[in-house]
């Protein structure tokens, strides 16, 4: 009995530990079945579509590329002249740490995945569902593409899934031709404008009028390159030197029929949306010659999901999805853990109307003829300098001694002790001596001082007595020569900062939304193209007059801004383009755009740069014929007077030299991709 | 002749005996045949045993047959010796007797006898693989809280590499002969080395480790060697309580501290006048004069942040004992850590209780029940020891820690990023992760000796084995608001000031569960035939499942209480971990053998095989077959040996070796590569901050937030195992009865169809993530040896090992990087192909610029801002300049390549003392951010010893001027780095230190009538150090840029209490 019950108990075990079932499939694992056949399963496929789409954002920096990292926020440092940082994130727009491929093939798969897959669905979803799911498809490869080749030029056109394993002539896809390419991107816009419905299913996706918004915008940089790459000396085209494929810059002989062909085709995109789209600006709190009314009215409206202008904004929820913009580009005081990093520039501010400029179209701040003669003009209070100025810069910048979040802004380089009359602090004032600083003057450094400036806040500020009070030499929100964390210019940017005092600032607390394509910048993408089309001696096709788009496109936005109106008719010329570029520079700074219309202008190496501005600026103002660099606008406080006076100057703090040159305009191919491939082409200019 | 000659001295011999023994000489002595049985404490026949008769003038020897019996010729009155290799030789009186029987006991201290080897144990001298094995007693002559540590220089080829104290963390790499991490089987079933390294020290019995092909036998996990703990085991006879207890100071091993105020003022203004442009000072006189008459406040952050010393303390108690049917030890432990945080909230408990137990219970049938359980607290502040010694570093002394002088409000003022490094240590005002874990673990084993079934069944024995083990680990971090002060000059006032990255309150729990199931079934036979055949053998079968499982919740929390129930709707969040180590379901099978055939004890073989299944492959690719087999040769055992005098003094001379084919399918981003798809939810980084600084893995459609999925690499369904191919070779002598002996061994390891992903190849444009391969190869190869000595003089014994390990690593090829522009690009960058790793590219040293002279003159070309004391750096390509093609390989990375150490034990009357000496070789660190370079603003940053660099005598001098005169030191001038990758920033990590020193008085007779004894020791660990790496302990590694937590140096007083 005793050896059967051992031999059972024996038994049992071999038999317990014979079972085991070695064909187990993780749980976390699921298929096209479970995603592409129903809205819910689509929204989790579209989700990683768009989750990986190149927007350019608050999680976007042009230094580091497409990596989806918001660490340091900030917009416009980027060369483009509207403002600088302290960082080395504040360099040339002359490529990206991250090159935009590897990501772009990722997505490029899941879209040409969903174009070929979803047919096998059809009979899941109605008809028009279908076809606006398929048109994403399309929306997304178009918008790869185009990111791609206003980046490189001519790229490999990936229209089907590769599979693999596969020979290898079914594996590589070699660039194509510029051309090529933005006739690929035209196409896939039309497929998705032809496919997607008028309003998507959710907010978020994309539908219609985005796709014709951003083709304007696609095929604006298209007519752009054709037309301005003529410019540059040597031109800026060749051939790959493995495939012969003209991969940059256009043929001479097509290169003006295809700069018309795209520039109709951005006006005819962009009149679409005007007449058909619905859209209109953004005038909640406008009221005609109320500049508070108009100034409030544009903060507003960039966190306004209701807005009637916006087209398409990417939106954050706070504490899923969240970016950080507050938390490193809001002013010093405001600091968590980090502040400023947004620091517009005068050079930006002289863009719009409303100040005293000299000849040479820089603000005035003296009595003389220039910044180095006669004497210092004299202001109660910093904000009586701006007591003109337009209502959308106003949105876009603080000035010294406005009020954000209802704190008045303390802004004060420094404190002047000397009598008056005041003369300019330097002598010079030209390009070449951009490196001279304050804390180098006479003034501060010999016996008398007269000048007192702050290295750091806190304990690192330098007081002088006045009134029979100790007053800091700069002000609390600087700006402090040996600490770039708070401004660098005298300004900090408004726009895109979250204006509620009680809302927290913090790393990943940030949840506004971005516009990523408005309808002010539909209105400019028609005024532009219709200005070229004019300059090429073309006519629309839909019979509007050219001009006259133009012009009242301008006012529009204009009206809206505050400004001044145009007193006519844009001209079909280079001065009536200008007019067109430099309202562009001013409404949509700080959006990610200015950079590319910098490249797609031709503007930004040493022979161009007089347009640098988008309008003519002589270049010798702030460049040498290799680099170029900004100024501020720095408030001192005046013990002999208690008044405030401005100067002028290159960057005083961390400052910072940009450079660009005509290879810089396509950027160039990885390296590694190059030495992978038997058919990738390297840029032949590099 | 020869005979003749032997004889007559022999009669000779003869004589003088019997004149020395003052016997009257009555004639020839009488001869006698005498027979017996040699067995073992357990009364199993011990075979081999050399019998020798003494003081017999000529040699008369035999040895024990198969059963421990013996036959010999004994003159009368002679005494007989009876001696074997791991036991305590015995002599007996033959006192007319023609029957002795012998026990003969264990030695201990003469190594092992039985050796654990995967699924049984053999006997040290006929193993024919390389396994070391160690007494759990000698490894706890080193005192410390993670086994693995106290095994560092204890086996040869087992390398511990300690990188850091911090408790709980266990943080040490672990590997035998550099291959990787071993598989842990603890008491025969496989295991972790989490829990390993969570074992109650005195529970080990002992711990052997399979290094080559004998580790075969546990086939897909055996590619990197297995360990094998085993523990205690009651033993029977009366009760024995033993008791152990220690107290230890713990002090760090290499912490640099910052240099005061002054000090790092004067270092930023000589940073700041490092400007051949002209350069200005940024703190002025006024600034010093302030510090000094105490205007402005500074604070000794060392003294605020560390501990002079940091407790530890560990106790345990064990019983065993046990009738001749039933044995037990129950054991049951508890240690306590703390961390060197002044907060005192780093710190570490840890409690372990087990009970194993042996029954016989019906005749022939045995059974072995295991128990443990483990449960420990790892008590962390918020924030990570890492960031806490960066932010340490990082702030400087020139801010105060507290904004008053009271000390009451917490400063923020001057400090980067707001950080006040005593808030984020101080878990009361930051809050705290802790870290919970739960062990049960389990085994039942069922031994029958198939014999008491049917004679026929003589030699065989069923062995079945059910385990079960269960880990829970809780978790809760919280993270707590806290406001930071400054004083506002205008108010008088102090502003407060919310630590934003401490807000909101944050409660975030997480809860995992993991089992794991194991079966074994094993037929074992043993027996001899003849008198010289012997043959064992076993086939057995297992099978195992493991589970893994996960939630995890996140609440803001509407107040400061640390509950999840006090939080907030809002930013809530439930979700599970996905990753392969969290959330599974996996099973494994085998069938394994082995068949050990010895003839003689002298040509010993072996063959070993396992047929592997695991569920982590797609059917029809899941199963591998693994064989092995060793030879050995006992040549001390052959006949011509034995009969040649002049070779007697050898005790053991084997020569053995091995070859076989390992598997191995572990891989640490497994994702069930044969398996097309997608994951769901796809995951990034970040996510408690809303993927702010990362991807997110989804988008907000309809105002809603959609997960998105991730979609798998292509698939390749032939995935499968990848292979190790292991030869050992190897040499053991013993003479002089342990006054001298070696062992010597050569290793090879080729693993080929490493895991891989073809990257090189595969086109970018198809955007998708390459296939997981079966790729890759590499070879390991290396050399073992190890030295003893043992003697013992009067009362003084001692006992000496010294052990060295040298081992490389050759990559051969790889489908990972390239391809390459050039063959130079190729030099340079190609790590993987056909090389050895961890080459490291840099500058050679050519010395400094000693003076103005010297800078003039030097030939090489330089920039025109060269100052004395900056580095130079070798022309290696001599082209008259310096640059990155003078980088060539100068040096090894961190892994030291070379491991030795030295164990002597020494025992005098009732003292005893060990010491180990242990080192490395051939390896090198970089120092980083921190350690490199005065890294902060504000004055932070300065650590004191970069206050030993040149400097003008006078410090307003500017440095430029030829006229300045300079002071000499460590360190170029400040603001002048060397490059990173030069010699004089890249350094060795070879060092030699006295890891463990132990010196022990052991009480024996403190009852006469008791067996009780009382030992007390003192014990020091890390003691001192030799070595050229500055300032941090040169095992610290220079990961996460030196931030790491430092290694310590302990001091332990205890005792040992027994009776």
């Amino acid at each position: 009995m005793k050896k059967l019950l051992i031999i059972l108990s024996l038994a049992g075990s071999i038999g317990f530990t014979g079972c085991a079932d070695l064909d187990i499939t993780p749980k976390n694992v699921v298929t096209d079945q479970d995603l592409l056949n129903s809205p819910a399963g689509m929204d989790i496929y579209m989700a990683r579509m768009y989750s990986l789409m190149p927007f350019e954002d608050f999680k976007y920096m042009a230094q580091w590329g497409i990596e989806f990292n918001g660490w340091l926020a900030a917009i416009g440092i980027e060369g483009t002249g509207e403002a600088v940082t302290r960082d080395g994130i504040s360099t040339s727009f002359t490529g990206e740490r991250t090159a935009y491929w590897e990501r772009a093939f990722e997505l490029l798969r899941d879209a040409n995945h969903l174009i070929e897959n979803l047919p096998n669905y059809k009979d899941k979803f109605s008809e028009d569902l279908y076809n606006h799911y398929l048109g994403e498809g399309y929306y997304v490869r178009a918008t790869v593409f185009y990111a791609m080749a206003r980046r490189f030029g001519g790229i490999p056109l990936v229209t089907k899934v590769l599979q693999y394993p596969n020979t290898s002539e079914n594996l590589e896809v070699p660039r194509a031709s510029e051309e090529d390419t933005w006739n690929q991107i035209l196409k896939d816009y039309d497929e998705a404008i032809k496919l997607m419905l008028p309003k998507g299913p959710k907010t978020g996706y994309s539908n219609k009028f985005v796709a014709l918004s951003f083709k304007s915008e696609a095929m604006l940089y298209a007519g752009s390159v054709a037309k301005y790459n003529e410019t540059v000396s040597g031109r800026l085209t060749g051939l790959g030197r493995k495939t012969g494929v003209r991969v940059i810059g256009f043929d001479p002989n097509t290169a003006k029929a295809a700069s018309q062909k795209y520039f109709a085709e951005a006006y005819a995109a962009a009149r679409q949306v005007i007449t058909a789209g619905g859209y209109s600006l953004y005038k909640k709190k406008w009221a005609a010659n109320d500049k508070d009314a108009q100034y409030q009215n544009m903060v507003d409206m960039f966190s306004d999901l209701s807005s009637p202008e916006n087209i398409y904004v990417k939106e954050y929820v706070y504490p899923t999805l969240t970016h950080s913009f507050d938390a490193f580009s809001s002013p010093f005081t405001f600091r968590s853990p980090l502040s400023a990093g947004t620091c517009p520039t005068v050079d930006f501010m002289e863009l719009f109307d409303g100040f005293d400029k000299y000849a040479d179209g820089t603000v005035k701040v003296t009595t003389g003829q220039s910044n180095k003669e006669g004497e210092y003009k004299l202001y109660d209070k910093p904000m009586d300098f701006f007591k003109n100025a337009e209502p959308r810069l106003r949105a876009y910048v603080i000035f010294p001694d406005d009020i954000f979040k209802e704190r008045k802004m303390d802004i004060r380089a420094g404190v002047y002790t000397g009598q008056t009359p005041i003369k300019p602090l330097f002598t010079d004032y030209s390009y070449a001596t951009a490196d001279t600083r304050y804390q180098q003057l006479g003034a501060y450094t010999g016996s008398p001082k007269t000048l007192y400036l702050s290295p750091r806040d806190g304990n690192g500020q330098q007081t002088v007595d006045y009134n029979g009070q100790k007053m800091n030499a700069a002000g609390n929100e600087g700006p402090f020569f040996d600490n770039g964390e708070a401004t660098l210019t005298g300004f900090y940017v408004r726009k895109w900062l979250n204006t509620n005092p009680a809302k927290e600032v913090g790393e990943g607390k940030s949840d506004q939304p971005f516009i990523l394509m408005r309808y002010a910048e539909v209105l400019l993408n028609a005024a532009e193209a219709a200005v070229e089309l004019k300059i090429l001696g073309a006519n629309s096709a839909d019979g509007s007059d050219l001009l006259q788009t133009a012009t009242s496109a301008v006012n529009e936005i204009r009206s809206r801004a505050g400004a001044d109106l145009l007193t006519g008719t844009i001209t079909g010329d280079n001065t009536g383009r200008d007019i067109v570029r430099r309202e562009r520079r001013k409404e949509l700074a700080f959006e990610h755009k200015a950079k590319w219309d910098l490249r797609r202008w031709r503007v930004l190496h040493f022979e161009g740069r007089d347009g640098f501005w988008g309008t003519q600026k002589d270049k010798n103002l702030y460049s040498n014929n290799e680099n170029f660099r900004f100024r501020g606008l720095y408030p001192f406080f005046s013990t002999a007077t208690g008044k405030y006076f401005f100067d002028a100057r290159f960057q005083w703090v961390s400052t910072k030299t940009f450079r660009y040159t005509p290879v810089d305009y396509y950027f160039e191919i990885p390296g590694g991709e190059v030495a992978k491939s038997p058919v990738i082409d390297q840029q032949p200019n590099r | 002749m020869k005979k003749d000659i032997g004889k007559s001295k022999r009669r000779l011999s003869t004589l003088l005996v019997l004149l020395a023994l003052g016997i009257p000489s009555i004639g020839w002595a009488q001869q006698k045949n005498v027979t017996g049985k040699v067995l073992d404490r357990d009364n199993k026949p011990i075979v081999g045993v050399t019998i020798s008769v003494q003081n017999a003038g000529t040699r008369i020897e035999t040895t024990t047959n198969a059963d421990g019996s013996y036959t010999i010729v004994v003159p009368e009155g002679k005494k007989l010796l009876f001696k074997s290799l791991g036991f305590t030789a015995k002599e007996e009186l033959t006192d007319g007797k023609s029957t002795i029987n012998v026990v003969l006991e264990n030695d201990d201290t003469q190594l092992e006898t039985v050796v654990v080897v995967g699924y049984g144990t053999q006997r040290k001298q006929s193993l024919t693989g390389a396994i070391a094995s160690v007494k759990g007693t000698e490894m706890r002559q080193t005192k410390n809280e993670n086994p693995q540590n106290m095994l560092t220089g204890r086996v040869a080829g087992v390398r511990v590499w300690q990188r850091s104290a911090e408790p709980g963390a266990y943080s040490a790499n672990f590997d035998i002969r550099g291959l990787g991490a071993p598989l842990v089987v603890i008491d025969g079933v496989p295991r972790t080395s989490e829990d390993f390294q969570r074992l109650n020290p005195s529970d080990i019995e002992d711990v052997s480790v399979l290094k080559d092909a004998s580790a075969a036998i546990y086939g897909v996990r055996s590619a990197n060697g297995v360990v094998l703990v085993t523990t205690k085991k009651g033993k029977e006879g009366k009760t024995t309580v033993n008791y152990n207890g220690s107290y230890t100071f713990q002090r760090p091993s290499g912490l640099p501290v910052l240099a005061d105020a002054i000090s790092a003022m004067t270092i930023y203004n000589e940073k700041s006048m490092n400007n051949i442009n002209g350069g200005s000072p940024i703190y002025t006189e006024k600034d010093f004069e302030d510090f000094r008459n105490g205007t402005r406040r500074s604070s000794d952050w060392t003294s605020l942040v560390f501990s002079k010393y940091a407790p530890q303390t560990q106790h345990d108690i064990n019983f065993s004992g046990g009738s001749n049917k039933i044995q037990y030890y129950i054991g049951g432990g508890y240690s306590y850590q703390q961390g060197f945080f002044k907060s005192g909230d780093l710190n570490y408990n840890k409690y372990n209780l087990r009970s194993n137990i042996s029954a016989e219970l019906a005749k022939g049938l045995k059974l072995d029940l295991n128990i443990s359980g483990m449960a420990d607290q790892q008590n962390n502040p918020y924030t990570s020891s890492v960031d806490i010694i960066r932010n340490y570093w990082k702030q400087g002394m020139l801010f105060a820690a507290y904004a008053d002088p009271e000390n009451t409000l917490l400063n923020y003022e001057g400090l980067d990023l707001e950080q006040n490094t005593v808030a984020m240590m101080d878990a009361d005002i930051s809050g705290y992760r802790k870290f919970k874990k739960k062990t049960f673990q389990s085994s039942a084993a069922l031994n029958y000796d198939l014999s008491n079934l049917s004679p026929l069944l003589q030699g065989f024995s069923a062995k079945a084995l059910i385990s079960y083990d269960y880990r829970t680990d809780n978790n809760s971090l919280f993270r707590k608001e806290y406001y930071q002060y400054a004083l506002n000059k205008t108010t008088g006032k102090y502003d407060q000031k919310l630590y934003n990255l401490s807000s909101p309150n944050q409660m975030k729990r997480e809860f995992f569960d993991k089992q794991q199931l194991l079966g074994q079934f094993i037929l074992n036979y043993d027996q001899t035939f003849g008198e010289q055949h012997k043959l064992s053998g076993l086939v057995g079968w297992e099978s195992q499942k493991n589970d893994g499982d996960n939630f995890y919740g996140l609440k803001n929390l509407a107040f400061g209480s640390d509950q999840l129930l006090a939080g907030v709707e809002d930013g809530q969040m439930t979700s599970m971990y996905g990753g392969i180590s969290d959330y599974y379901n996996e099973a494994k099978s085998a069938l394994f053998g082995r068949v050990n055939y010895d003839f003689a004890g002298r040509y010993i073989a072996e063959f070993q095989f396992r047929y592997d299944g695991s569920s982590r492959f797609a059917k029809g690719h899941q199963w591998g077959f693994f064989p092995s087999a060793s030879v050995g040769w006992r040549i001390s055992e052959e006949p011509f040996f034995k009969s040649n005098d002049a070779l007697s003094f050898v005790n053991q001379l084997k020569l053995r070796a091995s070859y076989g084919a390992l598997g191995d399918d572990q891989f640490k981003d497994w994702d069930f590569g044969w398996l097309p798809g997608y994951i769901y939810p796809a995951t990034s980084g970040n996510a408690e901050n809303g993927y702010n600084n990362q991807y997110a893995p989804g988008y907000i459609f309809g105002g809603k937030y959609v997960t998105g999925v991730t979609r798998k690499p292509i698939a390749n369904e032939l995935i499968t195992w990848y292979t190790a191919k292991t030869f050992n070779a190897g040499i053991d002598f013993e003479g002089w009865n342990g006054l001298f002996g070696f062992t010597l061994d050569y290793f090879e390891r080729t693993r080929t169809g490493i895991f891989k992903r073809p990257e090189s190849e595969f086109p970018t444009v198809i955007g998708a993530v390459p296939p997981l391969q079966n790729a890759d190869s590499d070879r390991h190869m290396g050399l073992e040896l190890e030295l003893k000595h043992r003697n013992k003089i009067n009362d003084f014994s001692y006992n000496v090992r010294a052990i060295a390990t040298v081992t490389r690593n050759k990559y051969l090829t790889s489908v990972e990087n390239g391809p390459y522009s050039n063959s130079y690009d190729r030099w340079r960058n190609d790590n993987l192909n056909n090389r050895y790793q961890g080459l490291q590219f840099g500058y050679e040293s050519a010395g400094r610029y000693e003076n103005w002279a010297d800078i003039w003159s030097y030939p090489i070309y330089k920039e025109r801002d060269v100052l004395p004391g900056d580095y130079k750096y070798l022309d290696w390509n001599g082209d008259g300049e310096i640059n990155g093609q003078d980088e060539h390989p100068f040096a090894f990375d961190q892994t030291p390549w070379l491991n030795y150490s030295m164990n002597l034990e020494t025992s005098y009357k009732n003292f005893d003392m060990n010491l180990l000496l242990q080192g490395s070789a051939l390896g090198s660190m970089q120092y980083k951010e921190p350690l490199y370079a005065i890294w902060g603003s504000n004055g932070g940053g300065t650590l004191e010893q970069y206050l030993d660099r040149w400097h003008p005598v006078d410090p307003s001098a500017d440095p430029y001027d030829p006229a300045t005169a300079w002071v000499k030191g460590y360190y170029a001038f400040t603001g002048r780095y060397p490059k990173e990758n030069s010699e004089f920033n890249r350094v060795s990590t070879a060092y030699l230190r006295l890891k463990s020193v132990e010196l022990g008085y052991t009480f024996s007779n403190l009852k006469p009538s008791s067996s009780m004894r009382l030992r007390v020791y003192a014990n020091a660990y890390n003691l001192f150090t030799i070595t050229g790496v500055r300032f941090v302990d040169p095992e610290h590694p220079d990961d996460d840029l030196g931030r790491m937590y430092p290694l310590n140096k302990t001091y332990s007083l205890g005792l040992s209490l027994t009776f």
